[in-house]
């Protein structure tokens, strides 16, 4: 299914170099794995404006989070944030990600292109109709999504199946896409039941099933699966235990496969399930907190940073899903508030924090290889750090969670002028972000190399060479 | 500045054959139209891993580096197999050393046995990325 059109330029060059000039070869192809830059980047950019609309919506309609969720401008938001900016933003980088980590080409970059249309499309529509509340019209957009996501998860198949490799990486992309699928079908299934009374579950139990499964298996488990691969190559270290992701891996599909179940029918047992999958997330830290005390790189960079501190964030997460999972929880105002707090810490608080974390290593890569790749060798080219500002970067960070912590107490308390202030500084951390990716941004109009030093040399004879940098 | 490199042949001045009854290069000329191994590793250390922001040298990606007339063989690796850069890098080091004077031909030879380790830095490299034993 590879036409000439989704190989890359760069792909075909070192495919065939000028005779006798320059020859590439080894032991493993040479040739790129990543798809053109335009692919994940009209993915990233379109999410990355849905999060700075959904947290500007939240500054002007904080009673969106100071009261209970089940209204019909929440589930909107929820939905912007979620399939609009969230699941926009891991489509991108899984176009960008997934063929380097699994060292394969994507199968179709044709298809990409069509899912990003379609999805588009979809999730702008189901935003809108959620928000005026016409169902049907939330079905009908839903399809549309629906569809692309088989596009999606069909390209990211048959990419895995080209994989020479099968471990915790592959493991959890392809347990993050078999849950994608079943979230889509859980949420037409909703949908469905809201236009044709047929359902026999609670509607409530219904949605809080399909949030779990999105989150969680989706969205959680990408972050998990391909934290293997990233993590130990941004830090410079290794995976310490194949044998312990892959355990993490399969306790948190057991988990949420059995915490789907269970909510969706009202079972005492949830709390059990949610222990098995929590035990899954131990397991997982375990294995993180071990790469990162292997690491050679001393210095974490800020994205890593971002990405630590928001795994971290699931230990008050997963505090409060056992608090909210225990049996006979009083329904009261507060517990009921928690349920907002859990699901924005959840989203918010470890997600699209994480997110953010690697859309510092992702954006700088992807212009840097637009701009610079071909001028390595031949002019002195900026390394990816050069290319945003770490001051920006550390005062992003704390704005994010300084916002964080002040959203979640407003929250818990449903106190308005409290989340919007806390909301505020959310926003102020994405200006900062916004900014920082304006500088990246700016290296595709204004590139900025310089001059290589030409080593020149006393040539000929072997270790008698004299040597100076000339520019 | 216009790097030489931007053409990926270097000109030559010589003529494609010999004219009759011209003196054939001696061993000694051709050994001196090419750079030593110093130089080679001086080229390479104007290429950078753009994620760390160290030079490939100090890295120790480097496994070997053949210089016969006119082209150099460079044995390398990567940090990770399946990085991102590696493209880029392996372009790079044929860019870097097609600069060279004397170097018409680079082959790069990319392998992975034996993997890449933090061990393999230099002092430089390792005090790059703040490792200290």
């Amino acid at each position: 299914m590879h036409s000439q059109d989704d190989m890359q330029p760069e792909a075909r060059l070192a495919r065939s170099p000028k005779a006798g000039v320059a020859v590439l070869r080894g032991g493993m192809a040479i040739e790129g794995h990543a798809p053109v830059v335009g692919l994940p980047l009209r993915f990233l950019i379109t999410g990355m404006l849905a999060l700075g609309l959904g947290v500007g919506l939240l500054v002007l309609r904080p009673d969106l989070l100071a009261t209970y969720h089940y209204n019909q401008y929440v589930i909107a938001v929820t939905h912007l944030f979620t399939l609009g900016g969230i699941t926009t933003i891991i489509m991108g980088a899984m176009y960008q990600l997934v063929p380097v980590a699994l060292e394969t080409p994507l199968y179709s970059q044709r298809l990409a292109r069509w899912q990003f249309v379609l999805h588009t499309v979809g999730f702008t529509g189901m935003v809108g109709m959620f928000w005026v509340w016409n169902l049907p019209q939330v079905g009908h957009f839903a399809s549309i999504l629906g569809l692309g996501v088989g596009l999606f998860v069909y390209n990211l198949a048959r990419t895995l199946r080209q994989s020479p490799r099968r471990n915790a990486v592959t493991g959890g992309i392809a347990s993050g896409l078999g849950w994608l699928v079943l979230t889509v079908l859980a949420g037409l299934y909703l949908a469905a039941a809201k236009c044709w009374t047929f359902s026999p579950f609670a509607p409530l139990a219904q949605m809080h099933a399909h949030a779990h499964l999105g989150v969680i298996g989706f969205f959680i488990m990408m972050i998990l699966g391909v934290s293997f691969k990233l993590v130990p190559m941004f830090a410079l270290s290794e995976v310490r235990s194949w044998r312990r992701a892959a355990w993490a891996i399969g306790l948190v599909n057991a988990g949420l496969a059995g915490l789907f179940v269970t909510i969706l029918v009202g079972s005492l047992w949830k709390l059990a399930f949610a222990g098995l999958l929590i035990g899954g997330l131990a397991v997982y830290g375990g294995e993180i907190n071990a790469i990162l005390r292997a690491r050679k790189r001393r210095q974490l960079d800020w994205g890593l940073r971002y990405f630590v501190t928001a795994l971290a964030g699931l230990l008050p997460v997963a505090g409060l899903g056992v608090v909210l999972a225990w049996p006979r929880l009083p329904l009261t105002a507060l517990t009921t508030q928690l349920e907002n707090v859990y699901g924005f810490l959840a989203l918010i608080g470890v997600v699209t924090f994480a997110i953010l974390g690697m859309l510092y290593k992702i954006v700088p890569f992807l212009v840097w290889y637009h701009r610079y790749s071909r001028e390595i060798g031949r002019q002195k080219v900026p390394a990816l750090a050069d290319l945003y500002s770490a001051r920006l970067q550390a005062l992003g960070y704390w704005l994010y969670l300084a916002g964080l912590l002040a959203t979640g107490v407003a929250t818990a308390f449903g106190h308005a002028p409290g989340v919007r202030w806390g909301c505020a500084l959310l926003a102020a951390s994405l200006a900062v972000f916004a900014l920082n990716m304006g500088k990246i941004f700016s290296h595709l109009v204004r590139p900025k190399p310089s001059p290589l030093m030409v080593p020149m040399a006393t040539p000929g004879i072997a270790g008698a060479s004299h040597l100076t940098l000339t520019p | 500045m216009k790097p030489a490199a931007s053409q990926p042949s270097r000109p030559t001045s010589e003529p494609a054959t010999a004219a009759p009854g011209a003196a054939t290069p001696s061993a000694s000329t051709l050994e001196a139209s090419s750079p030593s191994e110093a130089t080679v590793l001086a080229a390479l250390q104007q290429v950078i891993d753009p994620e760390i922001g160290c030079n490939i040298v100090d890295l120790g990606l480097i496994y070997g580096v053949a210089i016969t007339p006119s082209k150099v063989t460079v044995k390398m690796t990567l940090t990770t197999a399946g990085c991102p850069m590696h493209e880029s890098i392996a372009n790079g080091v044929q860019m870097a050393l097609l600069n060279l004077e004397g170097v018409d031909e680079v082959e790069v030879e990319l392998v992975w046995e034996p993997p890449w380790n933090p061990a393999m830095m230099t002092e430089a490299g390792r005090a790059f990325v703040g490792w200290h034993d």
